[in-house]
């Protein structure tokens, strides 16, 4: 009994360890820099305001945040609506089908990101896939260059990289709504449109929420795809973070904006959290 | 409106799960189908419902042909086993559902809604979702829901095996009440042979996807027409009858052409003093008491079991004991051509 519960109180102790040393103290060390400054190349490791000062005064920084929101905000949804279709259209088949397919749509997950974005440039680049084909149809005579190194390659580049997460979250809650609950729709008369808007979307949003938390997180603080196919105009708030640790060597004012896109991905989250919990998936009373 | 199933056949790859089922189903009827599971019960409902097409055979409503109706344009609703309520929808929203589906919006809506809970008794609960409500109740609301749609034929699929002994009698009274006030068919499909045999004006008794018998409760217990029917309702004692009326207990009264099979319940069996023509020397190896009835076993010097059922505490014989059986004429029940066993 007693061994028993000394080695809980081990794992316990020994869990919360790693999570402090490996998440909590980063995290806190990273606010701390965001009240430093920077003089001469050199930290100064003296607590102040003027970071986050400069963060909300500075209207560059609003713009290319209010920017980045957007986009993220767009790709989400476009992420949510295919994912929507290819999860129904997957989860329509027969079950050897339905799984294949699942996994097939999985595979894109385990690959380098820096790999998709690659082969988003091969597809809409000067000489790609893109291009050949307009052509081969006779729709163009010259291959065209505004499809890479503009916002638009940015959305879709992100849609192509993160729409798996909503399309593997939508399955999920689709797969778990039982044949008979259907059937029961059908029973008292409802057609296939009836029965997507009152009872498929509707017991599938809370699964599908949560892949829409994954693309709006993923891609609102994601600097590598306006770096790679974004061109001139791809300046995003990843990007401006990054360039602040990485080219300007201003370390605190770039904890100082990380912080801020900290707490808007915990707003997000938590409103997804809430949004996947409904209050008839609970057992309480009203 | 009568309910006609003609040579209806239902095959999953090369197994026919259903074969020659015909039958008329009268209107206002409690109809049960009952069976073993496999026996293709739920099957046939489905098949009724629209849920699954028959591959063989026609289903008649009245003077329409529906069998290729899809279910959502039959007159029909279903009570779902395990009530597939809505989760995500109060219990008004889901007894509304119908209603909506029909057009019905406002005012009208909100009184025959608010009307059926009250009926089912779930008015206190009106606002609550299908999580926070107790087997019984979601149960109500299942059958709530499809009565708001002034259906003319409910079929019901296994709708109380979900609920414990004490609320599964209450559940029995509600829909027989219901049956009675609302003159509806209801289709009802049991593997309870109690529950069919006490709440059914008739009993369709399917074993592998066929028929067995088709009659009332009572015909059922009293005559059954095959040995799996005088076997699978209540308990039975079965005896081989060979062409002259012989059993191994002695001769029967009327002897029968063929090979069959005589039946005698356990109540009908006498135990001590006898005058039957059948008879049998037995010993008593079990007793089981049932609080209004006892359970005796014996068993006879060739080593066949007897059932023999005593109301209250049975008889006064010891355990090992022998006594001598009576198994009278007149309580006899001859299936012919059963041929041996």
């Amino acid at each position: 009994m007693t061994a028993h519960w000394f080695s809980v109180a081990i794992w316990r102790v020994s869990i919360w360890a790693f999570l402090l040393m490996a998440v909590l103290i980063p995290i806190a060390a990273f606010l701390v820099y965001g009240f430093f400054g920077v003089e001469g190349g050199s930290i100064v490791h003296a607590l102040s305001l003027d970071n986050y000062v400069e963060v909300a005064s500075d209207p560059v920084y609003r713009k290319v945040l209010g920017k980045t929101l957007r986009i993220a905000v767009e790709v989400s949804i476009l992420c949510f609506v295919t994912g929507y279709i290819v999860a129904v259209f997957i989860n329509r088949q027969r079950p050897a089908l339905k799984y294949t397919l699942i996994f097939a749509v999985a595979i894109p997950l385990m690959m380098s990101y820096v790999i998709k974005i690659y082969s988003m440039r091969g597809l809409l680049g000067h000489t790609g896939f893109l291009n050949q084909f307009l052509i081969w149809i006779g729709l163009i005579d010259e291959p065209l260059s505004v499809f890479l190194f503009n916002l638009t390659a940015v959305r879709m580049t992100l849609v192509f990289a993160l729409v798996p997460f909503s399309i593997l979250t939508t399955f999920v809650g689709l797969e778990r709504i039982p044949d008979a609950t259907i059937n029961a729709a059908r029973d008292l008369g409802a057609g296939p449109i009836r029965i997507f808007w009152t009872i498929v979307l509707p017991l599938s949003f809370p699964s599908a929420v949560v892949g829409v938390m994954f693309t709006f997180v993923l891609s609102v603080g994601d600097f590598l795809a306006p770096e790679l196919v974004g061109g001139v105009n791809g300046l995003t708030y990843g990007r401006l973070i990054f360039s602040q640790f990485g080219i300007a060597f201003n370390w605190p004012l770039g904890a100082a904006l990380s912080l801020v896109l900290m707490v808007l991905s915990f707003a997000v989250i938590a409103v997804a959290g809430k949004l996947s919990n409904p209050r008839w998936l609970r057992r309480e009373g009203p | 409106m009568d309910l006609i199933l003609d040579e209806l056949g239902k095959c999953y790859g090369s197994t026919w799960v259903l074969k020659q089922i015909n039958l008329t189903i009268g209107s206002g009827a409690f109809f049960s189908l009952l069976g073993a599971s496999g026996s293709g019960k739920t099957t046939l409902l489905k098949a009724i419902a629209g849920i699954e097409m028959p591959d063989q055979g026609r289903i008649v409503h009245g003077e329409t042909d529906i069998t290729s109706h899809p279910m959502e344009k039959r007159p029909f609703n279903t009570v779902f086993q395990g009530y597939a309520l809505f989760p995500h929808m109060t219990v008004f929203d889901n007894v509304a559902f119908g209603l909506r589906v029909k057009g019905q919006r406002g005012g009208v809506l909100k009184k025959s809604v608010t009307e059926m809970i009250d009926r089912v008794g779930l008015s206190d609960r009106i606002h609550a979702f299908p999580a926070q409500l107790s087997g019984g109740q979601k149960q109500r609301v299942a059958i709530a829901r499809v009565l708001v749609c002034e259906p003319r034929v409910i079929l019901l699929d296994e709708p109380l095996s979900a609920l414990d002994a004490v609320l599964r009698g209450q559940m029995q009274r509600f829909l027989k009440e219901l049956h009675r006030d609302l003159g509806l068919t209801f289709v009802f499909v049991t593997h309870d042979q109690d529950e069919a045999i006490s709440l059914s004006d008739r009993i369709c008794i399917l074993n592998q996807g066929r028929i067995e018998q088709v009659d009332t409760p009572d015909a059922l217990y009293h005559a059954p027409r095959t040995t799996f029917v005088a076997e699978f309702i209540g308990l039975n004692n079965l005896f081989q009858m060979d062409d002259n009326g012989d059993t191994e207990f002695g001769r029967a009264a009327t002897p029968h052409s063929g090979s069959n099979v005589l039946t005698i319940r356990p109540e009908s069996v006498q135990v001590g003093e006898t005058h039957a023509r059948l008879k049998s020397r037995a010993v008593l190896t079990d007793r089981r008491f049932h609080g209004d009835n006892t359970l005796l076993t014996f068993r006879t010097a060739t080593g066949r079991e007897i059932l023999v059922r005593r109301p209250g505490r049975g008889d006064t014989i010891e355990l090992g004991e022998e006594t001598i059986l009576g198994f009278p004429d007149c309580d006899c029940t001859v299936i012919p051509g059963a041929g041996p066993r």
